[in-house]
């Protein structure tokens, strides 16, 4: 079984990225330090009620999250295997008895336990920080918050190891990674208006009405952020606290249609996390590696 | 015997550029071949085809028996290959990239002795980002050693070593072959193919334009001996080019350089010069030089 030595030689490797250090560091004080400056807030500020829960911690680092860990998923694997070919050193792997599966998943297994480790050590200290200073600890909510975390992690490194696979040098694959950032966290919503402004000639919320189509909501949320935000809000009972807008109101209705339901993000963020690895091996089976 | 190589009608084109064109070429088992050319010929091309990193646009390649292209697993688990100017992880030691190799080939070798074997006895600790260019060369080579291959592939082996290293190379590469495996290298030095191939293959623009041992090559391309004789006096010549196995003649004063067929006995030309009563002074034999013929072979 080759693909499993992959696996713990791309762990060891990765873990030893000097990128990846200095983003945990950043992740992690800004998810301890986050936490710990909710602490000290003064009551009924507006962030925080009458008790200091760890739900407000949540609230508060949804934010950061949903920002920063697209990134460390993106920047480890943006040049997974095109960093490998830019290199010359894919010569001595693909000469081992290798297949270009196991080399492919290898990786993406590999760096997926890397991806995972800063958002544990992050929670973990602000759990530290919560279980000892906040009023109370909803410890559901908290794991729930983590896997997400994790998932949200998973899609992006996903994404960007399909693109590894496609493209042939360094700056390429810099140039993708910035690119699906960019695209995801920052203009998706404005194409999003495009097409509202499009199909129903006006730009939501500009005309003063605050709800939109249903279709409008879920295009929105088609990205792993996207859908990230929507189980944030789904599956923890977060109240009024939620940094994501609540679904219900935002498309004025009762009941929810299907496709805007818990399942359906869920379902679309394991698509993400499965999907482009896939794409890309089937490029990167055939394709010549020089 | 087995065929260790066997290319036929091997052609790759990189958009317009014709990389191969029609390359044949077969390497007995446990043989030495020199896969030699200039820089742009179609070496690195050629190898990276046997590795199936590239799909030839046309043609037939096999190793060990095995189609190159559907069978690549199986061939990757009985060769070594040793990459040219490799690169490695980095971030990772030296022993830990080997144990990685010896574990995907299910190899069971022992990596300090491995180490030694290849002049890195005590560096296996430190990261390979720490290393020069010829420690990472010669880590390469022991990258290609593990699991005893029966076909040693090795990409300009002697690129960035030192003398020293240049001859642990070739040592390594005569302990293998007798071992029992193949060895097919590339390299663009005529000298290095010289010294230790059993056979060589001259390519150019990517087609193979000569091979054979040494020997054949020098008479593909008609490189002779001169003899360089000095005499008392100058002899008389006229009749000197009706001898047998002589092909020109040269007089200088009292020097004669006569060029002869390879492998000729002389002495037919010294009776010749006694006869005339000129006494020689002194002789000395020389091949026309190896980069000679490479120039010759590799000429446009």
């Amino acid at each position: 079984m080759a693909l499993i030595h992959i696996v713990k030689k791309e762990f060891e490797d990765s873990i030893r990225s000097k990128n990846l250090w200095i983003l945990t560091i950043i992740f992690v004080g800004l998810i301890a330090g986050g936490s710990l400056v909710m602490y000290f807030l003064p009551e009924n500020s507006g962030f925080v009620g009458e008790n200091l829960t760890s739900d407000n911690a949540i609230a508060a680092l949804q934010g950061i999250s949903s920002i920063l860990v697209p990134l460390i998923g993106l920047m480890l694997g943006y040049n997974s295997i095109s960093g490998e070919i830019d290199s010359g050193s894919y010569k001595t792997l693909f000469s081992l008895p290798n297949s270009r599966f196991d080399i492919l998943f290898g990786k993406l297994l590999g760096r997926s336990f890397v991806v995972i480790i800063p958002i544990l050590i992050a929670f973990a200290i602000s759990s530290v920080i919560i279980f000892f200073l906040y009023d109370r600890f909803y410890l559901n909510n908290y794991i729930i918050f983590i896997i997400l975390t994790i998932l949200l992690a998973l899609s992006f490194l996903s994404i960007s190891i399909g693109f590894s696979a496609v493209v042939k040098t360094k700056n390429k694959a810099i140039g993708w990674a910035i690119g699906t950032y960019f695209l995801f966290l920052f203009i998706w919503d404005t194409i999003a208006m495009g097409v509202h402004y499009v199909s129903e000639g006006s730009i939501p919320f500009l005309s003063g009405n605050q709800t939109v189509p249903a279709w409008f909501a879920f295009f929105q949320r088609v990205t792993p952020n996207g859908a990230y935000g929507a189980l944030s809000n789904s599956l923890m009972d977060l109240g009024n606290l939620g940094q994501f807008v609540d679904l219900t109101s935002l498309i004025a209705q009762e009941t929810l249609p299907f496709y805007l339901t818990s399942p359906v993000f869920l379902a679309l963020l394991l698509i993400w996390i499965t999907t482009p690895p896939i794409f890309g091996y089937f490029f990167f089976e055939s394709r010549d590696l020089v | 015997m087995g065929k260790a190589i066997e290319i036929s009608d091997l052609k790759k084109s990189f958009g317009n550029i014709q990389a191969l064109r029609d390359l044949d070429l077969v390497v007995e088992e446990n043989e030495i071949y020199g896969f030699l050319g200039p820089n742009g010929a179609g070496k690195t091309t050629t190898i990276n085809i046997l590795l199936d990193f590239i799909k030839p646009s046309d043609g037939e390649v096999k190793l060990l028996g095995h189609d190159s292209r559907r069978e690549s697993f199986e061939i990757k688990r009985k060769i070594g290959f040793l990459p040219e100017r490799i690169s490695l992880y980095d971030r990772l030691t030296g022993k830990r990239q080997l144990e990685f190799v010896k574990k995907t080939k299910g190899a069971d070798v022992d990596l300090d002795g491995l180490l030694e074997r290849v002049g890195l006895e005590g560096e296996g600790d430190k990261k390979t980002g720490k290393y020069s260019k010829g420690m990472k060369q010669r880590l390469g080579l022991a990258i290609s050693l593990i699991g005893e291959p029966e076909l040693l592939i090795l990409d300009e082996p002697t690129t960035g070593l030192d003398p020293h290293g240049k001859r642990m190379v070739r040592d390594i590469i005569k302990e293998e072959n007798k071992r029992g495996a193949t060895i097919f290298f590339s390299t663009h030095i005529l000298e290095q193919a010289e010294k230790i191939s059993d056979r060589v293959g001259i390519i150019r623009g990517g087609e193979l334009i000569a091979e054979g041992t040494m020997e054949e090559l020098r008479e593909q391309v008609g490189a002779e001996s001169y003899l360089r004789i000095e005499t008392d006096k100058r002899p008389n010549i006229d009749s000197i080019e009706k001898l047998e196995g002589i092909k020109e003649i040269e007089v200088m004063g009292n020097e004669i350089k006569v060029k002869v067929e390879e492998n000729m006995s002389f002495s037919d030309f010294f009776g010749y010069l006694e006869s005339q009563d000129v006494k020689i002074l002194g002789f000395e034999t020389e091949n026309s030089s190896l980069e000679d013929l490479f120039a010759i072979l590799t000429r446009e």
